[in-house]
């Protein structure tokens, strides 16, 4: 009986070998350790022998039984595995294929850069303001210190409305009317940026168009001075262009800030070696700015003798165009899903 | 503002200066150089030479060799040309010379003969008339005997001189002058500034019998006249032609001619009347009567109002004050009798005039900047000063001074510490003194107290913080430092939501797959018509421009929709074929037409979408998805938007607000442009789902099991689904936790007209665990109601 039981387990190991998938070695489990397999024959055989060798021998059939068992098992979680890779590999795909059509949209290049810009002043504080679009000519024009029959009127051909002299209804021709909306309700200090919408009779072409986007920021407090006009730019041109732009104020003319700049930002395409971009001058024009004109201040009934302020304009449809080298001011507004899918 | 070198060179010295560092000062300073132009450019290595010998061409001929002196070397050229003898002064372009046509001449035998260069005709050196006399003539241009030789040619015909394009700033009309910038320039070089030349003799043998009355002083503060007898009028001398040629002024005779260089060099417009056509020798400066009529030097007649000003003679205008005069008093060959005008007119009227009749001119462009007490006063001597150093005429004692008031120079008291601290930095007040007196701003210092006298010239200073930038502007922006405003106490937190809010619906419509686009304001009223909108429909309420760019851009938009579909109209032109793409701006509602108050400006969010496996309910994903974020459920009913297809669409509701509509375009639209694809639209009033927005409040997860249904209903197939699941939910009582509509199912096993639609119903205690008794009462009610309601028959 004990050959008997020693070929059985040559028998399972010579079989294991061959045994290639689970089902043949459930095949094989049967015929061995199943309800009519040979070791269960064996088993059966008991009762033939002597009682006193049948627990000597009972001993022996199961420790046989364990050991094909151990074997099996093994076998078995071999095969597993390899099934498993094997099916794995069947799935195996082309990962090179081009990726499938579900995809973010994305935001038009010009609120990008609006984004930027606000959160650069957002985590300085500011609060954002709205004003309307279509405004009274005191609010674009007279309370900015631009009366009637001054020569900066003829700076921006305005879009009107109505025609009712004096009182006429228009559309604004910068942001600046929310500098005074927001002093008119709201009483220093004040910190704010107000993006929106401006018009100007402009025929559209690559470099005009009759309506663009302006981000307008007003301080006003006790104290404020040219200092910190500078302070807000140069930080804020750093943050856009990178820390090696510079920023430098040039003397202009606002009627509703005294003194006036301009900004500039040394150019960050060709560090100021002058390039295509900065038209060979190694400077960008970035904004208009200024300390708050007094009488500006006193149309809101604020005391100028008390408070000081600086205000500056920006066009975000320039500074996206210069960031992204955009060179025709009509393709924003075309809206190819050609132009759209180039900015993430 | 053009400004010739040479001439600015009258006023202060810059010889010493490059025009590139000018330039740069002069930016540094306020005045930004737009350009700079050499208008020798491309003239290079042309002389003059002398021809001593013309020989007949031994191989040719057509053509002739010239022997050249060039002053310091002798040439050899063949030309063809026909119109040259032994002794003339012409061009000639050496070995290596350039010519503005981009031709380089080189040494080069011509049949045999070496030609050591070319003899240069008017053309090639693309001059006129107007530049040199004989340029236009057919052949070599032939220059005058005293020419020098071995000259540059631009010297010869000053073209060796730079024009600055300088920008004036509107706050600085006496800058827009030659004069005008040589004080600037003076000043930020720290040289003197020489004055013009105001030197003339008065023949006090006859009067200035012209009487002068001034009607309305506010719109002509100060009117002179002038009278200069027998006047000559002639061509200009060619230093004045040329300098008004250089500023792009056509040369016109001595009398125009030196009003206009007056003009450029002053800043002060005149105007020269002939004296014999001055009926009854009177000036009235008045109103224009109405229905009176003037004939003006463009010989266009003009319908004058009473509220244009106008120089009038004892009958009839004869000019348009400031803007242009009439023909009839104009300066004629044959006048000998002239009237110098100079004037200061009032801006805004000059202006509304210009604007009223369509005229303008020179002179009107200059007034209704602005000019000065000092500039008509100087503008009229230096005009008669020029008559004195032209012999055109005899100047008449007595210039005309009719004044409002005696100007005077006004004084300004500024504290010097509030300057400093408007600059943010301390300038000492011997520099502040210095710089002002630079700027003919005569100063004195007590104390604190800056008192600062003001020309003339300077209308546009009045505080402190003028006087602020006046100082900053010498002393240098590079001065001013960097700070940050300290104003800590100023920031205000949560202001900024409804931004917050709008970056993120744009980010969940990213998220989507939607593209940003932006659109113009305006839209073409006309858009609307394609749209089948209803003649009383409240969009078609457009808010109109008076002076649009064009019909396409007459109105503000009353809704996004067709800028969307011109967009997607656009794109699919292009064979741009999917696309979702979506807008959230503004649209322009009026209260009342005509305009009377300020509209209501709405933030409205548009869609549109083109793509093959995208339909309505895509497009009702994505306004879900737009509510969620503000917490809010929409409610959906049948569309009657006529722009979108009857059976494919639907209104968006809030709280039975409606908000909103979502659906594919109707195609008699599409039609309407030109797309031949299905295109879903939506629009929501975005500041409407900003108002219904919910705060969220947690509700307590149970800790006990939920119990399952599915529910299979057999309806007839117009019985839409929402109603199902609301009376679903009404009915289930309180432990019916969700419902969801998981299948609709038309076809084989289902009797035609009907649907099979499967509800998931989950229930849940917070109490207990359910039991199923617990819910087979709420069951059996969900399967009743929808019975007795719908007809519908639960299917097993």
């Amino acid at each position: 009986m004990e050959q008997k039981l020693n070929e059985l387990v040559e028998n399972c190991i010579s079989k294991l070998k061959d045994c290639q998938n689970l089902n043949s070695l459930n095949s094989l489990k049967i015929e061995l350790l199943g309800k009519n397999g040979e070791l269960t024959q064996i088993l059966r055989g008991l009762k033939d022998l002597p009682p006193q060798e049948r627990p000597q021998a009972g001993k022996i059939i199961n420790k046989t039984r364990e050991q094909i068992e151990k074997l099996i098992n093994e076998k078995e979680i071999v095969l597993i595995e390899l099934e498993l890779k094997n099916k794995l590999e069947q799935e195996r795909i082309d990962i090179t294929l081009p990726a499938a059509k579900v995809s973010r949209g994305g935001l038009h290049p010009q609120t990008i850069v609006r984004n930027r810009i606000i959160e650069i002043f957002t985590s300085m504080g500011y609060s954002i303001e709205d004003g309307p679009e279509i405004e009274t000519e005191y609010y674009n024009f007279e309370a900015l210190n631009i009366p009637d029959d001054h020569p900066a009127k003829d700076m921006q051909d305005t879009f009107f409305i109505t025609d009712n002299f004096k009182h006429n209804i228009i559309l604004r021709s910068q942001t600046s009317n929310t500098q005074i909306r927001v002093m008119e309700k709201t009483k220093p200090p004040i910190k704010m940026l107000n993006p929106g919408r401006v018009y100007r009779c402009d025929d559209i072409d690559a470099t005009h168009s009759p309506m663009f986007h302006q981000i307008e920021g007003l301080v006003v407090d006790k104290g404020i001075s040219m200092c910190d006009l500078n302070g807000t730019l140069s930080a804020f041109i750093k943050e856009l262009f990178g820390e090696k732009t510079r920023a430098r104020l040039r003397p202009s003319f606002f009627p509703f800030t005294e003194p006036s700049v301009e900004a500039d930002a040394s150019c960050p395409f060709c560090d100021s070696e002058g390039c295509k971009i900065c038209k060979g001058v190694g400077w960008i024009e970035i904004l208009g700015a200024g300390m708050v004109n007094p009488k500006v201040l006193e149309n809101c009934d604020i005391d100028p003798d008390v408070y000081t302020g600086f205000a500056f304009g920006l066009g975000i449809d320039r500074i996206t165009n210069i960031l992204y080298g955009i060179t025709d001011l009509r393709i924003p507004f075309e809206n190819d899903i050609r132009f759209l899918k180039q900015f993430r | 503002m053009k400004v010739p070198l040479s001439w600015l060179k009258d006023f202060v010295d810059i010889s010493d200066i490059s025009p590139e560092d000018l330039a740069e000062k002069l930016t540094n300073i306020g005045f930004e150089i737009e350009e700079i132009q050499y208008l020798g450019q491309n003239i290079e290595n042309v002389f003059t030479g002398k021809i001593t010998k013309i020989k007949k061409h031994p191989n040719a001929d057509k053509l002739v060799v010239c022997d050249l002196d060039m002053g310091k070397q002798t040439l050899t050229i063949v030309t063809g040309a026909d119109n040259i003898k032994e002794g003339d002064i012409v061009p000639v372009a050496t070995d290596g010379a350039i010519l503005p046509c981009g031709k380089k001449i080189k040494s080069s035998a011509l049949r045999g003969v070496t030609s050591q260069g070319m003899l240069c005709s008017g053309e090639e050196l693309c001059i006129d008339d107007s530049v040199i006399e004989g340029a236009e003539v057919d052949g070599i241009l032939i220059l005058p005997h005293e020419t020098e030789l071995g000259q540059d040619i631009k010297t010869v015909m000053g073209l060796d001189d730079y024009v600055f394009d300088v920008s004036v700033t509107p706050n600085r009309p006496d800058c827009n002058s030659i004069y005008g910038i040589a004080r600037e320039v003076g000043a930020v070089l720290g040289k003197k500034v020489n004055s013009p030349s105001l030197k003339y003799e008065i023949n006090n043998t006859i009067n200035n019998d012209i009487k002068v009355n001034v009607s309305n002083f506010d719109l002509c503060p100060r009117y002179m006249a002038s009278r200069i007898k027998n006047a000559q009028i002639m061509p200009s001398p060619k230093w004045m032609r040329d300098r008004l040629r250089k500023v792009g002024i056509r040369a016109i005779n001595n009398f125009a001619d030196i009003t206009n260089y007056v003009l450029i060099e002053i800043g002060q417009p005149m105007h020269a009347f002939d004296y014999r056509n001055i009926e009854g020798k009177t000036i009235n400066v008045r109103m224009a009567k109405t229905s009176e009529k003037i004939t003006a030097l463009d010989e266009k007649s003009y319908s004058l109002k009473p509220d244009h000003l106008v120089i009038a003679d004892g009958k009839k205008p004869i000019a348009i004050a400031g803007i242009m005069g009439g023909e009839y008093s104009s300066i004629a060959l044959d006048t000998n009798d002239v009237i110098f005008e100079s004037a200061i007119f009032a801006r805004g009227n000059v202006r509304t005039t210009s604007r009223n009749l369509g005229l303008s001119s020179e002179s009107s462009v200059r007034f209704t900047k602005g000019v000065d007490y000092w500039s008509c006063e100087t503008g009229m001597k230096r005009a008669l000063a020029l008559v004195w150093e032209l012999g055109c005429g005899k100047i008449v004692g007595g210039i005309i001074d009719i004044k409002q008031k005696e100007e005077k120079e006004k004084v300004i008291d500024v504290s010097i510490n509030k300057i400093n601290s408007l600059l943010g930095i301390e300038i000492p007040s011997q520099k502040i003194a210095e710089i002002l007196n630079r700027l003919e701003i005569k100063t004195k210092i007590k104390g604190d107290t800056l008192s600062c006298v003001i020309p003339l010239f300077r209308t546009d200073l009045e505080n402190h913080a003028d006087i602020a930038e006046e100082i900053i502007r010498y002393y240098g922006y590079d001065k001013v430092g960097f700070t940050l405003p300290d104003t800590s106490s100023s920031i205000k937190i949560g202001v900024n939501k409804f931004y917050k809010a709008v970056e993120q619906t744009m980010q969940t419509l990213v998220g989507l797959g939607l593209y940003e686009i932006l659109t113009y304001s305006f839209i073409n009223k006309n858009w609307l018509i394609k749209l089948n909108f209803d003649k009383d429909d409240y969009r078609l309420n457009t808010i109109d421009l008076l002076n649009p760019l064009s019909e396409e851009y007459g109105s503000m938009r009353t809704t996004l929709i067709p800028n969307l579909l011109s967009v997607a109209a656009y794109n699919l032109n292009h064979k741009n074929n999917e696309f979702r793409l979506f807008e959230l701006s503004r649209v322009y509602l009026p209260k009342k037409l005509p305009l009377k108050d300020l509209p209501q400006e709405s933030n409205y969010l548009g869609a549109v979408i083109c793509n093959e496996k995208d339909d309505f309910l895509t497009v009702k994903a994505i306004v879900e998805n737009v509510l969620r974020d503000f917490g809010l459920n929409a409610s959906y009913e049948s569309s009657k938007e006529p722009f979108l297809h009857p059976g494919i669409s639907a209104d968006v509701k809030i709280n039975g607000q409606k908000i909103g509509f979502l659906g594919a375009a109707h195609p008699s639209v599409l039609k309407n442009y030109d797309i031949d694809k299905t295109l879903y639209i939506l629009e929501l009033d975005y500041d409407k789902i900003w108002q219904h927005k919910k705060s969220i409040t947690f509700k307590p997860l149970s800790k006990f099991q939920a119990i399952e249904r599915d529910l299979a209903f057999l309806v007839k197939e117009e019985v839409p689904a929402q109603e199902l699941i609301d009376h679903i939910q009404r009915s289930g009582g309180e432990n019916l936790e969700s419902v969801e509509l998981f299948d609709v199912y038309k076809g084989a096993q289902i009797q035609k007209g009907y649907k099979s639609m499967a509800f998931s119903l989950v229930f849940r205690s917070h109490d207990t665990t359910l039991k199923d008794e617990d819910i087979s009462k709420n069951i059996d009610k969900i399967i009743r109601g929808l019975k007795y309601k719908y007809n519908a028959e639960l299917r097993s």
